[in-house]
């Protein structure tokens, strides 16, 4: 039999007995749109008639023009023009919109709607590279470009990384990148760039094949839009970063359970697993999670089309879940210590909030003055109503439908999103809710697109009510990509543009970029030293220094860069924490931090700063004894701590 | 209606197999031109990426499912897998290669790359022939609204790219500075050094001063933007462990000074 819901030449054995039961379970067949012949009668989406526009090419060209709106916004960015916001949101939305638009109104074929995919993955992952075409500018993107430039250097792993403890004792991008860096002539930053913009494809495609089987090619289609419109996919995804490359791999691991035969399914699958399990902890914790639960819902569902997938699936997982163990136990202990606080934190933060002893944290609070215009903020919070309501109506929708094990853990996994919005009620946990939406969106995908396609059936005929259903949805779905975006990247970093001191990918800029190329040079490899966040970061990456930050002896490190007199105490700091260099960067006492603070969390007055640092305190250095200013460009300066390290002062 | 047997009662080779001994070939080819354009140094960068790229990211994973006998898939599981299998195989031979001697380094990878293709068809050849795959679908007429159409965006997609990229380019040139560095180097020697982020070619000069007494002077140091300038300075014996050595900077256009740096003489 040939049948293209499945999305290939012949179904598969459980595929024919899933879909027959299902049929079978449902009351007699009704068309889903008036004037259609049921589904069971119809011809499969392959077979129909296409529709006569040139749906992909339309579509394509739709991605394009917003995505030349985005470039055109952004270098009004840069230069702090007017228009740059709007003309951002207006390119980003002709850039998914339309295409949405194609998937909900049209007839297409499953080729047609996988192409379609792939055009809005590459546009929106060319958002991303147009923010920074030049070099890597995002935090995780430094940590890891340290880890690739010490496997470069060195020709080994599990180097030490200050900037991201984890990230060498989870090498897998890393490894891939280099081995591309090393074999093409390429530098680093564009081989992390063909590394991530593969995955990214990969990302989109592979969940579409996964959505297949549980879901008709169209709705497939549109649980994957929904899932591009998670707060993490344009940027945080979309970063040189492990979790991109996770990404990738975990649909993989399940379309492999689902597609190969018993013994290439477990050896294949494993090998997956095993590759996930070294690129990125917490996915691979994820899919382990993931894999166990649609194993056990194999078994307990008893499907007849599902028990020949059960030891693969059983077998995968218990695989992955052995690596995830080992590893992280033999090779990689330090995640517990990476990972640990973070979950703490919030979960003590909660318990202040739920208690009374804290009060809820302000939402959209801008860190520095940089907040969000009022209607981004509008669009924010309506996103996370509609997946919160969306989410149930489409566990209903799924119960209703009896889907199989595979749709039973997808709705699992959309179903625990709005527990993901507790820790938002705290600073501490606000970030843990941001990354588990890469994660939880996979099955918000898949509930959304149900409801969708209850509602707008295809096809949609001019002069029916579908049509405002349609039109509804896609306002809705423009709803959830702002709003998605809002919600998890920075106001002040959506866009490139002028410096702002400790604003992540704003206070990436030519001047503390070249400090950093010639400290590489110049600077003793492996220094400790000390400065604003921004320029240690770009020390470790870039100069393969080894930032210090929190606290020596009880007193914060950055008093250094606060106190407005050079006195004992900040001598005592240096020769206490052996800080062989100190970077000042002269801009933080120009302006607020972008993000809340100028070089760690917990520095005293974090997140409530109402004054910059003052110029006394970054004018200090030049004058103090013992201090050898070794490099400077008016605003960014170097000095050498030798005298005082070797008992000078 | 049966396919006709040979005296010996083998099948005859259907046109199945002969696209699976083209795939093995490719692979093969693949495999030695990836290495031919590696090792050749003046192997242009475009064709290094061209072939590196599926040798890296497409090879390793067509072997494992060869070797593990995939079965029938589509076009895109396969690819899917294809590439999802090559990372999870490079990140686990990234594991092994390190701990080699060589690491991971140009040659290992090449290496371990190249045994891995001979060994995995090695293996793959030997099992027995699958079943002929089903003849494909007739593919789709090619409608050149859409061929045009996907031009169009195409070039839209190359124009936003290269857009983008000027606009940054010009924000990097729009930060107007210049460095300068002086630092010390061995037993009473400095490295002394400039560079330019000046938007046109500009003249410098630079003093070294121990105290009250000038040392040296550099003049007529013209920089372009991204250029610079370095020389290492001896020190004389008259400079004093403890005493401040100081390099300022000039524009040769102007008295006042532009920068200066320092640093206490070296025991």
């Amino acid at each position: 039999m040939r049948d293209r819901r499945g999305g290939n030449d012949t179904l598969s054995v459980d595929q024919v007995s899933d879909r027959r039961a299902r049929e079978a379970a449902r009351p007699p067949a009704t068309s889903d749109s008036p004037g259609n012949p049921p589904a069971a009668a119809r011809p499969c989406p392959d077979t129909v008639v296409p529709t006569r526009l040139p749906a992909l090419g339309l579509g394509a060209v739709a991605a394009a023009v917003g995505l030349l709106a985005v470039a055109a916004a952004d270098n009004l960015a840069r230069t702090a023009s007017t228009g740059a916001r709007p003309l951002f949101w207006a390119g980003y939305m002709t850039i998914v919109l339309p295409i949405t638009a194609l998937v909900l109104f049209s007839r297409l074929t499953r080729r047609q709607l996988m192409w379609l995919l792939l055009a809005v993955g590459a546009a929106l992952y060319l958002v991303k590279v147009m923010h920074s075409p030049l070099w890597f500018t995002f935090h995780d993107e430094l940590g890891h470009l340290r880890t690739a430039a010490d496997i470069q250097r060195t020709g080994h792993l599990y180097e030490h990384n200050p900037i991201l403890r984890a990230s060498p004792f989870f090498p897998a991008l890393e490894t891939v990148a280099t081995a591309l860096a090393g074999l093409s002539g390429l530098s680093l930053f564009v081989s992390g760039l063909v590394v991530i913009g593969v995955a990214r494809l990969v990302t989109i495609v592979a969940l579409f094949r996964v959505y297949e089987f549980v879901v008709p090619p169209r709705a497939a289609a549109l649980a994957t839009i929904v899932y591009t419109s998670n707060p993490t996919f344009l940027y945080f995804d979309g970063q040189f970063s492990y979790e991109s490359l996770a990404l990738a791999l975990a649909p993989i691991v399940i379309l492999g359970a689902l597609r190969l035969g018993p013994r290439a399914g477990i050896v294949l699958g494993s090998t997956l697993a095993v590759g996930a399990v070294v690129t990125h902890h917490l996915t691979s914790y994820a899919l382990c999670a993931f894999l166990a639960v649609w194993a056990l819902l194999v078994v307990v569902a008893r499907r007849r089309s599902e028990e020949a997938r059960a030891v693969t699936i059983a077998a995968v997982a218990a695989i992955a879940i052995a690596v995830a163990v080992a590893w992280a136990a033999l090779v990689a202990p330090v995640t517990s210590g990476y990972i640990t606080p973070v979950v703490r934190n919030a979960v003590h933060a909660l318990g202040d909030v739920v208690s009374g002893g804290s009060p809820v944290k302000h939402p959209f609070q801008g860190a520095g003055g940089y907040g969000r215009p009022a209607w981004e903020r509008i669009a924010s919070l309506a996103s996370v109503a509609i997946v919160s309501v969306g989410v149930l109506v489409g566990l209903l929708a799924a119960i209703r439908r009896r889907p199989s094990a595979l749709g039973w853990a997808l709705a699992l996994t959309g179903a625990a999103y709005p527990l993901t919005l507790l820790p938002r009620l705290t600073q501490a946990g606000t970030e843990i809710s941001n990354r588990s939406s890469g994660f939880v969106f996979v099955g918000v995908g898949y509930l959304l697109a149900l409801i969708v396609v209850r509602a707008v059936p295809a096809p949609v005929h001019r002069r029916s009510r579908h049509v405002s259903w349609g039109l509804a949805s896609l306002a809705v779905l423009a709803v959830l990509f702002i709003g998605g975006v809002g919600i998890g990247w920075a106001p002040a970093a959506l866009q490139p543009g002028p410096f702002i001191p400790a604003a992540n990918s704003r206070s990436i800029d030519p001047l503390s970029r070249w400090a950093a190329v010639w400290a590489r040079s110049h600077l003793e490899p492996g220094s400790r030293l000390s400065g604003d966040v921004d320029s240690s970061l770009l020390m470790a990456a870039y100069a393969g220094q080894d930032p210090q930050s929190g606290t020596i002896s009880s007193i914060p490190v950055s008093r250094l860069f606060t106190a407005t007199r050079f006195g004992p105490v900040e001598r005592r700091i240096i020769v206490a924490d052996q800080l062989r260099y100190l970077v000042v960067d002269r801009r933080i006492s120009e302006a607020l931090p972008g993000i809340g603070f100028y070089f760690a969390p917990g520095e005293p007055g974090a997140f409530h700063h109402s004054h910059p640092i003052p110029d006394a305190a970054v004018d200090k250095f030049h004058r103090a004894p013992f201090l050898d200013e070794v490099f400077s460009d008016g605003r960014i300066s170097i000095y050498d701590t030798r005298n005082l390290l070797s008992g000078g002062g | 209606m049966t396919a006709p047997r040979t005296p010996g009662g083998v099948l005859p080779r259907t046109r199945s197999f002969d696209r699976r001994d083209a795939a093995d070939g490719a692979a093969v080819v693949l495999a030695a031109a990836a290495t031919a354009v590696v090792l050749v140094p003046s192997a242009p960068v475009w064709l290094r990426v061209a072939v590196v790229v599926p040798f890296l990211l497409a090879l390793p994973g067509y072997l494992a499912l060869r070797v593990a006998g995939s079965g029938r898939l589509g076009v895109e599981d396969r690819t899917l897998l294809t590439v999802g299998l090559s990372i999870s195989i490079l990140a686990i031979a990234g594991l092994a290669l390190d701990l080699l001697p060589s690491g991971l380094s140009r040659g290992s990878w090449l290496a371990a790359i190249d045994v891995g293709v001979v060994a995995a068809l090695v293996v793959a050849r030997r099992r027995p022939a699958a079943a002929p795959a089903p003849r494909p679908v007739a593919r789709p007429r090619v409608r050149w609204a859409t061929v045009g159409t996907l031009a169009l965006a195409g070039a839209l997609a190359v124009t936003a790219l290269t857009v983008d990229i000027r606009g940054a380019q010009a924000q990097e040139r729009r930060e107007r500075f210049v460095e300068v560095w002086l630092v010390p180097s061995g037993n009473h020697a400095a490295l002394l050094g400039i560079r330019s982020a000046e938007p046109s070619v500009t003249g410098y000069r630079v003093t070294l001063a121990d105290g009250p007494r000038r040392v040296r002077t550099w003049s007529g140091i013209r920089l372009a933007w991204g250029e610079s300038w370095q020389v290492t300075v001896t020190l004389p014996a008259s400079v004093h462990p403890g005493e401040t050595v100081t390099a300022r900077l000039y524009r040769e256009s102007s008295p006042g000074v532009v920068r200066s740096v320092h640093f206490a003489a070296p025991d």
